[in-house]
């Protein structure tokens, strides 16, 4: 069953857009082409534009100039476009006391399908089983989201985005709170959909780690700067490479950091450069 | 008696359904603004010699619907927002009481609640703002879930978010509204926040969540209301410490569930 059309050549495509509030740009002439089954990985500094570019995909947002088209459409002009794809916010963003069980909270992905006034059809809950069981969540439907490890609330919110069998996944921070183990097994999951040629676009805080998936990175600093996948991961020759002459990756804390020297004239990328971060860097 | 009784029983279950929602999505201090409004909203009809309840209905829409849209739109902070209405709809009513020195009001009526003041109409009026109230939550009833767990998503799966927030702005207002002449515009958003937080804490299921709300909201409207009689103490703040205790006992058992 192909749902695309085929007269459109890019799943997400950027057309010279800028978005800006009153008093701050925060995306500038930004031109992106996501193709169809390709795995997009957004880095960048806190504040640099990346939530602002999914909100834009997303409809979320109007850009202030130039054109976002999703599926060759715009999204707000095209609602039905939504259902083709799957969210997954950041996992903040959700209250975890909430009164609800993982198998309800899996079909709050259905709802806007289902439409108001309306109970869940049979085959509303068939495809909770199914998503269920592609998860490997069945054995947690009953428990309220609240009990569950930080890795399974990640993966139920995976399990709400897919369960409309979208054509493109887009997921916010999804290895936010999650440990090691539990982020590699999450995108094992993310490289699997891959594979069924699921467009994805995830914005990611672990550089390092994600470099190992996806097919292309883009860097996010008000302007948008593309990067086909380094074969080795991600290295201080690549980054030297993508950040202008005087760059080195760096692990310090969780977050890995790229320490870029003041002088060189270079756009920042995956977390911010500090004093301390610099003289750490020289020692 | 009885008309106390059957007005405490409608709006102890209002109450308590709107509450969940307002516990939920985290805005009880907006429950507490709104209803202060109604006292300037109460102002005004005496002013502007028109019902009193009618003016307050008008009034504490606009300040919920003012409140939403003010902190969807500006900068200001949601709770600011709250705070700057709050108190400036409670001095213009305060201001033109003073100016109307002749009238005779029953504000203490009006602060603390007076269950003998509740009229035929005021009883149609809770019947039929529960009707409205009832089929809005039953048939928004996926899409106010989602707004509560998570209004980002609820807005890209492309749900009218903002209508029916708005839409559930106004029911709290107008449940507040005809509260008032039961428990008084200083008490009644404890019986909106009250019975709900007491049933969440003993729930996690939605749906039974709702449920027990109800069951608690009526217990302390309609108990508070017996006991207030036979005691003789004020409707309003029996009422509130009856639905204080269930939310205490409703405590001690969660905090046993979860050892």
């Amino acid at each position: 069953m192909d749902r695309n059309p085929t007269n459109f050549l890019y799943d997400i495509e950027f057309i010279s857009v800028s978005f800006s509030y009153p008093d701050l740009e925060v995306l500038e002439d930004v031109s992106l082409q996501v193709k169809k089954g390709e795995f997009l990985a957004v880095i960048g500094p806190n504040g640099a534009g990346k939530t602002t570019l999914l909100k834009l995909i997303l409809g979320l947002l109007k850009p202030t100039s130039g054109k976002v088209l999703v599926f060759g459409k715009n999204i707000n002009v095209h609602p039905s476009i939504r259902k083709r794809i799957g969210y997954v916010p950041q996992m903040s963003k959700i209250d975890y006391s909430f009164p609800i069980n993982v198998e309800d909270f899996v079909l709050t992905g259905r709802y806007a399908t289902i439409g108001p006034g309306h109970l869940p059809h049979k085959y509303d809950r068939l495809a909770v089983n199914e998503t269920l069981e592609k998860t490997g969540l069945q054995s947690l439907r009953s428990k309220q989201i609240g009990k569950l490890s930080g890795g399974q609330r990640q993966r139920i919110m995976i399990a709400r985005a897919l369960i409309n069998n979208p054509d493109m996944l887009i997921l916010d921070e999804p290895t936010t709170a999650v440990d090691p183990k539990n982020s590699e097994s999450l995108y094992e999951l993310l490289l699997t959909l891959h594979q069924q040629k699921i467009t994805i676009l995830t914005v990611s805080h672990d550089i390092g780690v994600i470099a190992q998936y996806v097919d292309a990175i883009a860097c996010v600093n008000r302007k948008v700067f593309v990067h086909d996948r380094p074969e080795k991961g991600i290295t201080d020759e690549t980054l030297t490479e993508m950040y202008g002459r005087e760059a080195a990756f760096f692990h310090h804390g969780i977050v890995p950091h790229i320490v870029v020297r003041k002088s060189s004239p270079v756009h920042y990328c995956a977390g911010e450069t500090t004093e301390d971060d610099e003289n750490h860097h020289k020692s | 008696m009885q008309r106390a009784l059957l007005a405490g029983i409608l709006i102890g279950s209002l109450c308590a359904v709107i509450g969940v929602y307002v516990v939920l999505k985290g805005i009880s201090f907006m429950g507490a603004g709104i209803s202060h409004a109604a006292f300037g909203g109460v102002a005004i009809g005496f002013l502007l010699k028109i019902d009193p309840v009618l003016s307050s209905i008008i009034f504490c829409v606009a300040s919920g619907l003012g409140i939403a849209y003010i902190s969807k739109k500006s900068r200001i902070k949601e709770d600011t927002t709250i705070g700057i209405f709050f108190a400036s709809t409670m001095a213009l009513g305060i201001l033109i009481f003073g100016l109307l020195k002749g009238v005779n009001v029953d504000l203490f009526g009006y602060l603390f609640g007076n269950i003998l003041s509740v009229t035929l109409n005021d009883l149609y009026l809770a019947l039929l703002v529960e009707g409205v109230v009832f089929f809005f939550v039953l048939y928004y009833y996926k899409e106010l879930l989602l707004l509560v767990l998570d209004q980002e998503m609820a807005e890209v799966s492309g749900i009218p978010v903002s209508i029916i927030y708005y839409l559930l702005v106004s029911f709290i207002s107008l449940t507040i509204v005809i509260s008032i002449k039961v428990v008084g515009i200083v008490l009644v958003s404890a019986l909106l926040i009250i019975p709900s937080a007491a049933a969440l804490q003993i729930t996690d299921n939605f749906k039974k969540a709702l449920i027990t709300a109800i069951v608690f909201g009526v217990a302390s409207s309609g108990g508070g209301l017996i006991l207030s009689y036979f005691l003789d103490t004020p409707s309003g703040a029996t009422i509130v410490l009856v639905a204080t205790t269930i939310f205490l006992v409703t405590s001690i058992f969660s905090s046993k569930k979860k050892r």
